[in-house]
């Protein structure tokens, strides 16, 4: 009786289809232009997943040439492996400086004038479109072959990403105590330095980690074109067919990657595993955090012996002084007499200042390992100029259909490399992820990951020009595989971030272990998940100009033989072009952004 | 007008106005005049007009309670008040300060002489409490600083004085953000004793807290302002909270002042009419 009855209740109009908004047409076009692009890209590019099988014999065959690998010379790799370290310190260091000033002017609530901020993410734009390597060809010519010339590529190229991420977090900034600092009386900078400046810290700190492990992946290729480091040795050997050395090579890279990559995230989350602040004040008892990096009342210790506590002398009180301010003499334990106008050294605060003291001397250190004389680019801004102003005005007339063929190449590269990343990689990040895969899927996962991109994207295409010849298919098998390794710890960082509340609450509706994941994980992340895929394709492209260099193809053969040639004015029409797919590509990341998310 | 603080000197013991009574013609440092003026001020936004021709005269040494229901333009009003907000037209006076022509130098240092209390606290969550007080003292002193250690040890000890005023030193050096909201409102009390204002503005200051919390954060904050001699202006949506201890109640709707004066002469129907039709 109750069904006929629910049936008189619903009304005609009632209706149980989602209304067709706006977000979901945007959804089904991006859906049908994804596929209709991946269908499209492989078929300009030619692809098959027929000659990775047939030429998994030629891999074999090249592989077998390499073992066991040759470690001759050792020192002198392990130096030139050095150098190759100290050059992606400092090119990030002196990114994250530059960056930080570009991102206050860059972000609509720091920046002085809407046409500063206008300015400022030109800026931005230009150094992310112009990838590192074209800037080393640019500073090797200016400055001839050496490390400064490596060191100002990753610089320069750095700005982009660090200052657009930079912008984003200043922006991110609660807006109420902005305010509140501003009714106080505060000016401008006083106000950023008190209300902006402590908040964006952290993020700050870690996204120039990031940046960090990313140069020192990018340094590795700078080598083959004259900027420094172990990249230039790989090239020789490489040229001789030396290979058994130059596996050699690769392994001491590969440790280095691997060893960079613990390291970082060791100080990530020992900055943000000490957030949790003191329980009590006047304790010198450090928080009662994890410490992942030493245990925290040994790190105190060290840090109390190591570190005097600033105007100790001339600030501490006498005791009638103490006694005099009220309140914190009697909440303080007697046997600790300090200031108590001065912060206490919690763990905490021993990290940030460890980590500060620990990130100049890195600088510092590399500076003298690698000879970098950083005043040496300051004199040469002439020079510098000089070998700018050769590019221009670009020249798109003499290889108009190179030019175009060759842009469209890189983009039906980066579309299908993309596209088949992200089917591979989304299983793989569910499986990275410490929420929803089982403890030790989640550890076997990760190792892979972390395997898979210690694999710098050079070494990949060379593999693949290997197994499938020159040309556009092994750069794009370099990239999906690259793709893969990147976007699945981009996905599962994502997922982890995925509140658990909702999760708890679709298993308390008795939903099984698949539903739940996909209604309350995979759901929650679409939208990161759509913003990492754009973010790859931007890198995607990018590279593909890099992997021209070694047979890849594209708009980065033609980019490489218009600088063998010194043609330079059709090499500035070529980095115009790649500027301008890499606008677009933003300005579409941009909309799908506002539309979806 | 701000003397800087010497080093060494706590000066916890400063008040405002300590002859003004309320009604007083007499103004803060011997100005004149009316702590607050503003004539026929009316603010447009986008769509919608938040005050329209408000006239407001309010002696110093007055505790005003501003009520009226959300969205009637209270906090424009209370934001106009120190330049948060520029009018669309009409003249806004504080303090002796043409507030719609200051600029600059001029604006932040009629901004160190006007405190204000928000609705949702505005700390900066990773600073300590410490730092957050002391960011009270800004206008006072030249460059933005790092951090404690680079305020001057005299402003410390005054930060320390009034930590202790609100009852929380001993949380001095904790993080700010894992202070409980009643807590964390009296850490912004603090901060703006640092500022040592005469005029108070507080805009919904105890909205967000529960109401045991939000009746002790608000005796608090009273008794501070009486003890001192400051004049207040704060918006309340709580009728019966703000009789307590208001000497004048204005009644806001739509962006006009509908009602004004003492509440003994008030009845609570007049006062609740301010309330009608504004269903949301």
């Amino acid at each position: 009786m109750a069904a006929p009855t629910l049936r008189q209740t619903r009304q005609p109009a009632m209706r149980t289809a989602p209304p067709w908004t706006r977000q979901r047409s945007a959804l089904v076009a991006l859906v049908l232009v994804t596929v209709g692009g991946l269908v499209a890209g492989w078929r300009y590019i030619g692809m098959g997943v027929l000659p990775l099988f047939t030429g998994i014999g030629n891999i074999f065959k090249f592989l077998g040439q390499t073992v066991p690998p040759n470690f001759a010379d050792f020192p002198h790799t392990l130096n030139l492996a050095l150098v190759t370290v100290c050059m992606a310190v400092v090119g990030t260091a002196m990114a994250a400086v530059l960056g930080v000033i570009v991102g206050f002017l860059a972000a609509r609530n720091t920046t002085p004038h809407p046409a500063v901020r206008w300015l400022a993410r030109g800026l931005i734009v230009l150094c992310r479109s112009i990838p590192d390597l074209v800037f080393a060809i640019i500073f090797v010519e200016a400055l001839g072959v050496g490390v400064l010339p490596g060191v100002l590529a990753l610089g320069f190229h750095s700005i982009g990403m660090l200052g657009k991420l930079f912008a984003e977090a200043i922006e991110q900034v609660p807006e109420q105590p902005r305010e509140a600092v501003t009714a106080t009386g505060a000016g401008r900078f006083q106000n950023i330095a008190t209300s902006v400046w402590p908040q964006v810290m952290p993020a700050f700190s870690s996204i120039t980690l990031y940046r960090l492990d990313i140069n020192l992946r990018s340094s590795v290729i700078l080598g083959y074109v004259g900027a420094g480091g172990i990249g230039f040795l790989l090239n020789q050997d490489m040229g001789v067919l030396n290979f058994r050395h130059a596996v050699g090579i690769v392994i001491v890279i590969f440790v280095l990657i691997v060893v960079m990559e613990y390291v970082s995230a060791l100080i990530r989350r020992s900055l943000i595993g000490t957030d949790a602040p003191a329980t009590a004040a006047g304790g010198t008892r450090p928080a009662g955090s994890a410490l992942p990096v030493l245990p925290a009342p040994l790190l105190s210790r060290l840090a109390a012996a190591v570190i005097p506590r600033p105007r100790r002398a001339i600030g501490a009180p006498s005791p009638d002084e103490a006694a005099a301010v009220p309140g914190t003499s009697g909440t303080l334990p007697d046997r600790v007499r300090r200031d108590p106008t001065l912060p206490p050294w919690t763990a905490s605060r021993v990290h940030q200042h460890l980590f500060a003291a620990g990130a100049v001397l890195a600088v510092a250190v590399s500076l003298w390992v690698a000879e970098i004389n950083p005043v040496s680019a300051v004199t040469s801004v002439r020079q510098i100029w000089d070998t700018f102003t050769l590019y221009f005005p670009p020249d798109f007339s003499t290889d108009r259909a190179g030019l175009i063929s060759g842009t469209l190449q890189s983009v039906s590269v980066a579309v299908v490399a993309t596209t088949v990343g992200v089917l591979f990689a989304l299983p793989i990040g569910l499986a990275a992820s410490r929420n929803v895969a089982g403890r030790w899927i989640y550890r076997i996962t990760r190792g892979f990951l972390v395997v898979v991109r210690a694999v710098p994207e050079l070494i990949l295409a060379i593999v693949f020009v290997v197994a499938v010849g020159l040309g556009l298919m092994a750069g794009t098998f370099a990239l999906i595989v690259g793709t893969v390794g990147f976007l699945s710890k981009l996905i599962a960082d994502g997922i982890e971030e995925v509140s658990p509340l909702p999760r708890e609450a679709v298993l308390s509706a008795g939903a099984a272990k698949l539903q739940e994941t996909v209604t309350s994980v995979i759901q929650p992340a679409a939208p990161a998940l759509v913003g990492d895929a754009m973010y790859m394709l931007d890198v995607n492209f990018r590279s593909s100009t890099v992997l021209g260099l070694v047979g890849g193809g594209g708009i980065g053969f033609i980019l490489f033989q218009s600088v063998q040639v010194l043609a330079y004015r059709t090499t500035g029409a070529i980095i115009l072009s790649t500027f301008v797919v890499v606008l677009l590509i933003e300005i579409i990341t941009n909309w799908l952004r506002k539309e979806l998310i | 007008m701000h003397p800087l603080t010497d080093e060494g000197g706590t000066a916890p013991g400063w008040t405002a106005n300590p002859a003004v009574q309320p009604g007083s013609p007499v103004g803060p440092e011997g100005i004149a005049g009316p702590a607050v003026h503003l004539n026929q001020v009316t603010k447009d936004f986008a769509q919608t007009r938040a005050l329209d021709a408000v006239n407001l005269t309010v002696p110093a040494g007055q505790m005003l309670a501003i009520l009226g229901a959300s969205g009637s333009g209270k906090s424009t009003l209370l934001r106009t008040l120190n330049g948060l907000v520029a009018p669309t037209s009409g003249t806004v006076q504080v303090l002796g300060c043409d507030v719609t022509s200051a600029r600059g130098r001029q604006m932040r240092q009629l901004r160190c002489g006007v405190g204000f209390i928000f609705q949702q606290f505005g700390l900066v969550g990773r600073l300590s409490v410490m730092e957050n007080v002391l960011s009270g003292a800004l206008g006072r002193i030249r460059f933005p600083r790092a951090g404690v250690l680079s305020y001057p040890r005299g402003l410390r000890l005054e930060a320390l004085s009034h930590l202790e005023r609100v009852g929380l030193a001993d949380r001095a050096f904790q993080r700010s953000d894992t202070l409980s909201g009643g807590q964390q409102q009296r850490v912004a009390i603090a901060r703006t004793l640092m500022q040592r204002p005469t005029l108070l503005l507080a805009d919904e200051p105890v909205a967000s807290l529960d109401p045991e919390t939000s009746a002790a954060v608000m005796s608090l904050l009273l008794e501070i302002c009486q003890e001192k001699g400051l004049t207040v202006i704060a918006s309340l949506h709580q009728v019966e909270l703000a009789r307590g201890w208001a000497d004048r109640l204005v009644g806001m709707r739509s962006g006009s002042v509908v009602l004004d004066g003492s509440p003994r002469d008030l009845s609570g129907d007049e006062v609740m009419e301010i309330y009608r039709g504004v269903v949301r």
